[in-house]
């Protein structure tokens, strides 16, 4: 499921673009140096493939709900890691331009949510150790599953991760939680049904595809503990840099923090946090704007005069359309026909 | 996703919107990328009861896709495909949080579904804004903005590759569904047992095809790095496009348009 724009802050949604583009330009170095020029064209079809066969959808017997491939394991499998991570990257900007699938904003965090976690996380470390023993029909359908259900749980919980620190939702953690990580857990079977039974066809039809990218795709120069850091520490600092910038509305993590405990803030005492405070609330640019703020000083006058405002701005925004259509109109009429 | 066909339609709809010509198709993509973004941070940084604040950005999706000639109709009707997970999720807004805002008519108005209406109106905005920007920029020009803001360059092959690829896969995957319902009898549901066989053989021809394309490609001069990506010079229409949008959003985002008319009114 694609993250939207909608549901993130900027600071969540800055932190997520700079996480994600971190691994594209390490995915990107590496490819640079290692990549088959001939593999260039193959990466870009199988991207065409994914988008296309995420449309072939078949019937999961018993449950009358469908299953169609994800693609981040089975372009793992074919492709490696580094060249599917990026593969998977031009789907989803393609599929976010095209198809409204997420945003451009949430971009960075469906990038990251579907493609670091499969590519990275469970196709390195959990669909590869089990099909280390031999790659056989069995082990390929176990690993699928495993792998399929594992990265959709672990994407479906950055959603909620993300949502909950924008604070864009009045779900409290666990309610969010129970609704997603099943619905995903469903989605994950289908996922992986349909990814095992793709990859249990080309190991049959053409072994060599899978045998060969098994061997020849290592990670092991790829340190999950210092792209952890990494990205840990880029996100830290977006996010302090955005939220001078940010409203000081508790939203975010401060909304979070505050369903958690209470209370919308962590209670710090110290001169540095004082200090720190101050400058906070001095710099910020975007002072403090809530509706709920205005609503509880004089409900009935803002809310009169926000319904008067709402609809002169729909009127403005009808008349400013019209006026370019006629003149763009007159405009046609006075160029001379061919 | 829609279907394949409806799928195949859309695209071909956004690529003919893009080959128009209107001072909005000619503006500078790297310029209309970066309005985008600046309107979507904007868009999501009002808190989550910000309906009316938000609403004078309609006026940036009236005023470009009015320029533009794009319809802004069909524009939020693609945009409608984003909304299950929104509403999934917002939908529980109401229920969460029920301490009245107010009254219309006597009738109360909670928080929650303030703040659900917003994440709508948000959600509807961001997502139109991107499909404008498509719209009115094609997919060559935006991987031209994107090797501006120095994007890998093996990435936006990939993006020119896979979306020139995306329609022939289309018609490949369509004509064989077509031609397995045609076979299948009363069977119109894909069973499991042949999901395999017809994903796989798919993906072989599509490797198959990947290395004809290869040849293809290594025939006339390829090497490594696709040259259709010009760089556009940004232009003095370029800069005042941007700066007016910027200090319109600026004025959104700092002033409380709705109350000045309400004032008014």
């Amino acid at each position: 499921m694609h993250m939207a724009d909608a549901l993130l802050s900027p600071v969540v949604g800055g932190a997520m673009w700079t996480a994600s583009a971190g691994i594209m330009a390490h995915s990107g170095s590496k490819l640079k140096n290692g990549i088959d020029e001939s593999k260039i064209p193959l990466m870009g079809v199988m991207g065409a493939f994914v988008f296309a066969a995420q449309m072939i959808n078949f019937t999961i017997p018993m449950t009358g709900s469908s299953g169609h491939i994800g693609g981040g394991i089975l372009l793992s499998i074919l492709l490696g890691p580094y060249a599917a991570f990026i593969t998977l990257a031009s789907v989803l900007v393609i599929q976010a331009l095209f198809f409204a699938d997420g945003g451009l904003l949430a971009l960075g965090a469906n990038i990251f949510n579907m493609g670091f976690f499969a590519c990275f996380v469970v196709y390195p470390f959990i669909f590869k150790p089990m099909i280390k023993k031999g790659v056989t029909d069995r082990s390929i359908f176990k690993a699928s599953m495993v792998s399929a259900i594992i990265s959709l749980q672990m994407g479906a919980l950055f959603v909620v991760l993300q949502t909950l620190f924008s604070g864009k939702t009045e779900l409290p953690f666990t309610a969010f939680l129970l609704l997603m990580q099943p619905i995903h857990l469903a989605i994950g079977i289908g996922e992986g049904l349909a990814t095992a039974a793709t990859a249990i066809f080309i190991l049959k039809a053409r072994p060599q595809l899978i045998s060969s990218s098994d061997l020849e795709h290592s990670v092991s120069s790829f340190s999950l503990k210092k792209t952890m850091g990494i990205l840990l520490a880029a996100s830290l600092m977006i996010g302090a840099g955005l939220s001078l910038f940010a409203s000081s509305n508790p939203d975010g993590l401060e909304w979070s923090i505050g369903k958690i405990m209470a209370s919308s803030e962590i209670e710090v005492e110290g001169t540095l946090y004082e200090k720190a405070d101050k400058i906070q609330q001095s710099t910020s640019i975007l002072p403090d704007y809530s509706f709920k703020d205005a609503a509880e000083g004089s409900a009935a006058g803002t809310s009169f005069s926000g319904l008067a405002g709402s609809l002169t701005t729909l009127v403005i925004a009808s008349l400013t359309g019209m006026t370019i259509r006629k003149f763009k109109k007159k405009q046609y009429m006075k160029k001379p026909s061919l | 996703m829609p279907n394949i066909t409806q799928s195949m339609q859309n695209l071909r709809w956004i690529d003919d919107q893009s080959e128009k010509e209107t001072c909005i198709h000619s503006i500078n993509p790297t310029v209309k990328l970066i309005v985008v973004l600046i309107f979507i941070l904007l868009l999501v940084s009002f808190d989550n009861y910000s309906f009316t604040r938000i609403m004078p950005l309609i006026i940036y999706m009236v005023v470009i896709s009015q320029l533009a000639e794009v319809s802004l109709l069909h524009i939020i009707k693609l945009s409608l495909l984003s909304f299950p997970l929104i509403i999934g999720i917002g939908i529980f807004n109401p229920f969460f949080n029920r301490e009245t805002a107010f009254y219309i008519a006597e009738i109360p108005i909670s928080f929650g579904v303030i703040s659900f209406a917003t994440l709508v109106l948000k959600s509807l905005l961001s997502v139109t804004a991107g499909l404008l920007l498509i719209a009115t920029t094609g997919i060559n020009r935006i991987a031209a903005a994107l090797r501006t803001l120095h994007a890998p360059k093996i990435f936006v092959i990939q993006l020119l590759l896979t979306y020139r690829y995306i329609t022939v896969l289309m018609e490949e995957v369509n004509k064989t569904l077509t031609a397995r319902a045609l076979r299948a009898n009363q069977n119109k549901k894909l069973d499991y047992k042949s999901f395999g066989h017809i994903t796989g053989n798919i993906l072989l021809q599509t490797i198959n095809r990947s290395s004809r394309i290869y040849y293809a490609m290594k025939l006339r001069g390829f090497s490594g790095d696709f040259k259709s990506c010009d760089r556009e010079n940004i232009t003095l229409s370029d800069m005042i496009y941007l700066a007016a949008w910027t200090l319109f959003f600026a004025f959104v985002r700092t002033t409380n348009i709705y109350e000045v008319f309400g004032s008014i009114l």
